[in-house]
């Protein structure tokens, strides 16, 4: 999974801070967040609900509404992945309509809730389809058709409404018509958690075979780790509203640096493979208003240690895989060290 | 009434795939349309049986009072008493049932009776004459403050706390407030009696024949236009507040972000996601108003002296006119009825998750 080139950068965020209401009383729910996302490859972004993933992903795609407020923090995007960047924080409204479903599609976890229930679902795609490309309604209502073909949805379903829809299609549905313009990026929230885990893997598989028809690249946000090994290339782990562990998602999979994934990967069956004791992560999310000192994680982790109640650990920067953990800081200096004993 | 129950929350409905969607749509359609005429021809029914009851379950005699005051207007035929006891019952009418039929066969054949308080001119006569007045001026001001106050409210919600909210909002909450005798009677003063810009009262110019001229039309504008503006301005508020609420709930819907999401114009965003949503319940709502146009007018006919149904209830309830009352209220009943159904039909076209049977 780990390419030999990497692929050129296609959105490049950094530092993101976004927060719920200003002055006193705001709740920073994601603080100075920084990721890349790669052409066509699959970025799964993980974390427990409340962790802040909904909340970074409206940001990146400038789709946050009051209270919420992006503080600081950039984000570009380099079409095709080309070195010239639009920056999207910085871009007017008009100018985002451009970039929208043309090259910038999302998923959200509710289908239900997603689609219009007074519109067909033809006409859904339709209105997507024609804000973009000069076509007759005939051919984009057959471009709907063929859309919905691809997620396996029958193409007489066109002029279905979404309370006549199941569950399960509705949620392709909504897939589908994230591909209607071919875009670049697709981000998806959470867009299996809806759904029973038969669906779930059938639409895993789907996007898996779409991506490698399509080439599109995903941000793919879900509180299922196990589900993210199976699709994701890499695997960003949030807690309260920071990235806490970033790498491949085999490594992160077999090798978790952080306590905090270590409890998620154990907290959730693995789709294949033996199966491991299910265990839950002690304590509950920790309150943006009042976090603790220090670590995040701090008070619910097994393996603490005493400086983790004054000193924040930081992601290392530049790194296959890392965690923002001490823990991992004395690993590798244990590794430092051994290394200097054998050289002695 | 019906019209309610169908706020209630999608079903989640698991339909299998291959299902013929468009045919199946139709008859659910169907059935759904059918068991609502029965509703409503079943209301209908009940509306005339409480009409007809009423007056044979009041206490005292409303026939011999009706027939009282006819002989102090004049002689009083057989027949002309004869009708008298076949609407309101009395002494020396028969057995229930007969009378029942009786009364249908005069409802079929538009005969209610001589109006007292215009004696002697039939009650269907009085009626027709009044109905065209209030229709006119008050569902054309209903259906004009409707339109604005919606519109208004749509912009109000799109955008809660902006701007324009934070003045619209407030400002309708006030004049919603403000009793409508206070406002007509401060139009009445400013325009017609201080500037003489409007007459000040009826519905068209005394010395103006009536019928189909332009005379005649412009003078009835002329009048029109002073209640109407009362109407308009007071009922405004009312929709705007409702519209702006249910539009500042529906924008936080996912499917509103998600139309954003598809790089839509703001525009279609509004009108084919968020507005095309948060109107269904108006609809009912404007029902109900339209539905009252015919009854609901009293008050502004009265500050306005304008000859429609509201001047003639008043009226009819003054002269104690049985035949009068009974006539108006069988026409208000009925046309509350067939704006409902017709509201009804309107929001089964705009809401598909109302076609299916339950
Ligand atoms: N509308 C809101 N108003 C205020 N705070 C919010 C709102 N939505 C989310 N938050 C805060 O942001 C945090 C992260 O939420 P969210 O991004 O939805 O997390 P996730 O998607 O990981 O479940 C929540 O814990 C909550 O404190
Ligand atoms: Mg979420």
């Amino acid at each position: 999974m780990i390419k030999e080139t990497p692929s050129p950068v296609l959105l490049d965020v950094g530092e993101l801070t976004v927060e719920y209401g200003s002055g006193e009383d705001a709740v920073r729910a994601v603080d100075g967040v920084s990721f890349q996302l790669r052409r066509g490859e699959i970025l799964g972004v993980a974390g427990e609900s409340g962790s802040g993933k909904s909340t970074l992903m409206t940001a990146v795609t400038r789709l946050q509404r009051p209270p919420a407020r992006i503080a600081s923090g950039s984000v570009t995007y380099h079409p095709g992945g080309s070195g010239s960047g639009i920056d999207l924080l910085a871009s007017t409204p008009a100018e985002l309509r451009e970039l929208r479903w043309e090259s910038l599609a999302v998923v959200f976890q509710s289908a239900m809730a997603a689609l219009n229930p007074v519109m067909r679902l033809g006409a859904q795609f339709v209105d997507a389809i024609r804000a973009h490309r000069r076509v007759g309604r005939k051919e984009a209502w057959s471009r709907a058709e063929e859309l919905l073909d691809l997620v396996g949805i029958p193409t007489n379903r066109v002029r279905s409404y979404p309370h006549e829809l199941s569950g399960g299609m509705r949620q392709r549905a909504t897939i589908a018509l994230a591909l209607a313009c071919e875009p670049e990026i697709i981000v998806m929230d959470e867009p299996t958690t809806a759904v029973d885990v038969v669906m779930q893997r059938q639409i895993v598989h789907r996007l898996m075979r779409l991506r490698r028809q399509f080439g599109f690249a995903i941000v793919f946000v879900t509180h299922d780790l196990s589900l993210l090994v199976e699709l994701a290339d890499r695997i960003m782990v949030m807690y309260a509203g920071r990235i806490v562990e970033l790498g491949s998602a085999s490594a992160i999979y077999r090798d978790p640096r952080h306590p905090y994934s270590q409890g998620l990967r154990d907290s959730f069956p693995p789709l294949h493979g033996p199966l491991r004791e299910l265990r839950g992560i002690p304590g509950s999310p920790p309150d943006l208003r009042a976090l603790p000192t220090g670590c995040a994680f701090q008070p619910r982790c097994p393996k603490r240690l005493p400086e983790c109640a004054s000193t924040r650990p930081e992601l290392p920067l530049l790194v296959e895989h890392g965690a923002a953990c001490l823990l991992q800081r004395s690993a590798d200096q244990a590794t430092v060290d051994e290394s200097e004993a054998v050289s002695r | 009434m019906a019209a309610q129950s169908k706020t209630a929350e999608p079903r989640t409905v698991a339909a299998p795939d291959q299902t013929p969607v468009r045919k199946g749509l139709r008859a659910v359609t169907g059935s759904v349309l059918a068991k609502r005429i029965g509703f409503y021809l079943v209301a209908g029914w009940a509306a005339i049986t409480l009409n007809f009851l009423l007056p044979r379950l009041m206490p005292g005699d409303p026939a011999s009072a009706v027939l009282l005051k006819m002989s102090e207007l004049g002689p009083v035929s057989p027949q002309r008493e004869a009708v008298i006891h076949r609407l309101f019952g009395g002494a020396n009418s028969g057995p229930l049932w007969g009378q029942y039929v009786a009364y249908l066969g005069g409802l079929f054949r538009g005969d209610f009776g001589l109006s007292i308080a215009f004696y002697p001119t039939p009650v269907t006569e009085v009626v027709r004459s009044g109905f065209w007045w209030t229709v006119i001026l008050v569902g054309t001001a209903t259906v004009i403050s409707f339109g604005i106050g919606t519109t208004l409210g749509v912009i109000a919600g799109w955008r809660p706390g902006r701007r324009f909210d934070s003045v619209a909002s407030p400002l309708s909450i006030f004049i919603h407030s403000v009793p409508y005798f206070w406002i007509a009677l401060i139009f009445v003063f400013v325009f017609a009696f201080k500037f003489g810009w409007l007459p000040l009262a009826g519905g068209a110019g005394r010395d103006v024949v009536p019928g189909f001229t332009a005379e005649f039309i412009g003078s009835a504008v002329q009048h029109a236009i002073l209640p109407a503006a009362t109407i308009v301005v007071t009922s405004i508020s009312g929709w705007l507040i409702h519209m702006r609420n249910m539009m500042a709930s529906v924008v936080n819907e996912d499917y509103v972000l998600l139309a954003q999401a598809k790089g839509l114009a703001p525009a279609r965003v509004i009108s084919g996601y968020a507005a095309r949503n948060a109107i269904l319940p108006s609809i009912s709502g404007f029902a109900v108003s339209i539905g009252m146009v015919v009854g609901g007018s009293l008050l502004t006919e009265m500050v306005f002296n304008y000859p429609g149904l509201g001047s003639l209830l008043n009226q009819a309830i003054l002269n104690l006119d049985y035949p009068l009352m009974q006539g108006l209220f069988l026409v208000i009943s009925m046309t509350v009825l067939v704006i409902n159904f017709i509201a009804d039909s309107v929001y089964v076209l705009l809401d598909p998750r109302t076609r299916e049977v339950s």
